[in-house]
């Protein structure tokens, strides 16, 4: 998603103004004239700075405009829908990971994903399957990274290879 | 001694086996169009998180090398650069490839690449501890200019425009000011939320931006990859020794740009490349086959890009200033094993770093044959469908930022780091300012609050000292000379 540098200049302006607010309302020490809000103060108000400077290049040369403010520079809907598809997948992994587990949520995740792009559902059921034990045998088994069990957690011993 | 107890630690056989898997899976990845050489090391380090410090070290390393000339792969044989680094001569390399000379193109952009890297290995394990010798006398005023100076270089090395550089800059410095204040102790930008006093995970919000953001990016536009040129690797050494020996001072130039550029913060390997090139097309005596399919244009291009590694490591290890991304990430690694970059590794560590060199240094010499073998499988590598490539990247990368941390608010962290980082590149917005920023933003506070509880508050002493006045000096020659610039175009065009 691409936007006009108007909106980019609008858009960091604002946040950098927050920023150098936000330093405002944080404790200065009683000794140093400079406490916790001096870097937040310098990074808001350079990053303020910054979304002007932008904003005066884009109406000052003309560089940098999107016509409509907007453009996409996706595969129409498709586009926005693989790219949605992905942030999904990222959600419900959080979401459900820790009540459902790993080893049976990640295939469907992995099958919903390459059935999307590849079109080939036996090819996204070997790679949900296969590519979900690879990725367990690695983490899990070799570099003991704690992934959930969710409702397998009774069984974690016997699908312990 | 020291050399000999570092080799000894690197032929240790686990240390071998993750060094070995580092190479093949840095060639696989620098040999997919669109993936980065920082995307495969952000991939690899939740798992270097479980590993001894010199086999995680020597590892990313090992795949740096690697990832950076395997880029030069699909920019012959597709005209698609691997990794940014070889997009300033792929043309060149595609239009030999075209005219049928893809083995002299890649034979002699593997050796120049190897003889690159060479270079900056070497230079890293001579120059690394003179400097950090030095470095050793430095103080907190000589730090604060130094990090000013990284974040400063990293703004004006950017491609973008300044404007945005800052940007970026200031977005990482944000994202590293979240959590406990270094100095205080006290909590800033936390807003309540205790998975945001420890600050945001450095590893899932690096693999956001640089792992997630590719796989939205692909998500909204899956590329098709073109047929690739005909290749005949069993030629793929004839004339090429020749070509090398004609260009042995191109290719040193090369490896001295590489490694001069390199070490600027903010300045990586694609920048390196770029300026080898151009300084080449410029000096050579056949300029005026530039741009039609030259090995002259790629040499010198291809060893600045390997060499520049070498360099960005220099300040890296001896001050914990990154050069590029790249580096960035292996400060973090650095930091997350226990070792805080800086002079007093070369004194408290000299084995472990010293092992480190010695396997960027083998890593640039095996570079020939694990290249090689990259070449011939280079089709097969291709035929891996893109969607389910992904489909992996993204589940790696949720287990990734969950290991490391293991809570899924780090989930939660990389995906809003993807987004950002998705936002930011389709905006033209640079990435390396952010994670330089994250990295160098604890450092700037804590050492300008040192400095000016040491000098009582005076600005004047920040200047003092002859090294900290000198990098103060090119600092803050370096924020007006562009406005100086600017200001003297736009009187002269006025007139």
């Amino acid at each position: 998603m691409k936007l006009d540098d108007t909106l980019n200049g609008i858009l960091f302006l604002a946040l950098g103004l927050c920023i150098a607010l936000y330093a405002q309302t944080l404790q200065k020490q009683p000794q140093i004239e400079y406490g916790s809000g001096f870097l937040p103060g310098i990074v808001g108000t350079g990053m303020a700075l910054a979304g002007l400077a932008l904003i005066l290049r884009r109406v000052l040369t003309g560089a940098g405009g999107v016509s409509g403010l907007v453009a996409f520079k996706c595969n129409g809907r498709r586009g926005a829908m693989g790219v949605g598809l992905f942030v999904g997948t990222i959600l419900i992994y959080i979401l459900l990971a820790q009540t459902i587990g790993f080893l049976l949520l990640a295939p469907f995740l992995i099958f919903g994903l390459v059935f999307w792009f590849e079109r080939l559902w036996k090819l996204a059921a070997l790679v949900g399957v296969f590519g979900t034990l690879a990725l367990h045998s690695f983490f899990y088994q070799i570099m003991q990274a704690p992934l959930p069990w969710g409702i397998l957690t009774k069984y974690s011993g016997v699908l312990t290879w | 001694m020291v050399a000999f107890n570092s080799l000894m630690l690197l032929l240790e056989p686990s240390t071998m086996l993750v060094i070995i898997g580092c190479a093949i899976y840095g060639l696989v990845v620098g040999a997919i169009p669109g993936f980065t050489a920082t995307m495969a090391v952000a991939l690899l380090v939740p798992m270097t998180y479980f590993l001894d410090p010199v086999p995680a070290l020597a590892g990313i390393v090992t795949l740096a090398a690697m990832a950076i000339f395997a880029g030069d792969i699909p920019g012959a044989l597709l005209r698609m650069p691997g990794t940014p680094a070889s997009a300033a001569y792929a043309d060149e390399s595609f239009q030999m490839a075209r005219r049928g000379e893809a083995e002299t193109a890649l034979g002699t952009s593997l050796v120049a690449s190897a003889l690159g890297g060479i270079f900056g290995a070497l230079l890293l394990i001579f120059a690394a501890p003179a400097l950090a010798e030095i470095s050793l006398s430095f103080s907190s005023f000589e730090y604060f200019w130094l990090a000013c100076l990284g974040l400063v270089a990293a703004i004006a090395a950017s491609n973008a425009t300044p404007a945005k550089g800052a940007i970026s800059l200031f977005i990482g410095l944000t994202i590293g000011m979240v959590g406990l204040d270094p100095v205080f102790g006290q909590q800033r930008f936390t807003f309540g939320n205790v998975n945001l006093v420890g600050g945001l995970a450095f590893i899932p919000v690096l693999i956001g931006l640089f792992a997630v953001s590719e796989a939205f990016r692909f998500g909204a536009s899956p590329v098709a990859r073109p047929e690739m040129l005909p290749l005949k690797p069993a030629a793929m050494f004839k004339g090429v020794f020749g070509h090398i020996g004609r260009l042995k001072l191109p290719i040193l130039r090369g490896g001295i740009i590489g490694s001069v550029v390199g070490a600027i913060p903010g300045a990586g390997a694609d920048i390196a490349a770029y300026i080898s090139y151009a300084v080449a097309r410029r000096l050579s005596p056949n300029k005026d086959k530039f741009g039609t399919g030259t090995v002259d244009g790629i040499v010198p291009a291809t060893a600045a890009n390997n060499a520049a590694v070498g360099g960005a490591l220099i300040p890296a290890t001896v001050f914990g200033i990154p050069g590029d991304s790249l580096t960035a990430v292996i400060i973090g690694v650095l930091y997350m094993k226990g070792l805080n970059p800086g002079p007093t590794v070369f004194l408290m560590q000299p084995t472990l770093l010293y092992a480190v060199f010695i396997a960027f240094l083998i890593a640039n010499i095996v570079l020939v044959p694990f290249g090689f073998g990259a070449i011939v499988m280079f089709r097969r590598i291709l035929s891996a469908p893109p969607g389910v490539v992904m489909a992996l990247v993204i589940m790696a990368c949720i287990v990734g930022a969950f290991a490391v941390e293991n809570t899924t608010f780090a989930i939660a962290v990389m995906l809003g780091a993807g987004l950002l980082g998705y936002y930011l590149e389709e905006n033209e917005f640079p990435l390396a300012p952010v994670i330089l920023g994250i990295v160098l933003g604890p450092i700037l506070e804590s050492t300008f609050l040192a400095s000016l509880a040491k000098s009582q508050g005076a600005f004047t002493e920040f200047f003092s000292r002859p090294i900290a006045g000198t990098l103060g000096a090119t600092t803050i020659a370096l924020v007006i000379a562009p406005l100086v610039y600017v200001l003297i175009k736009s009187r002269r065009q006025a007139t």
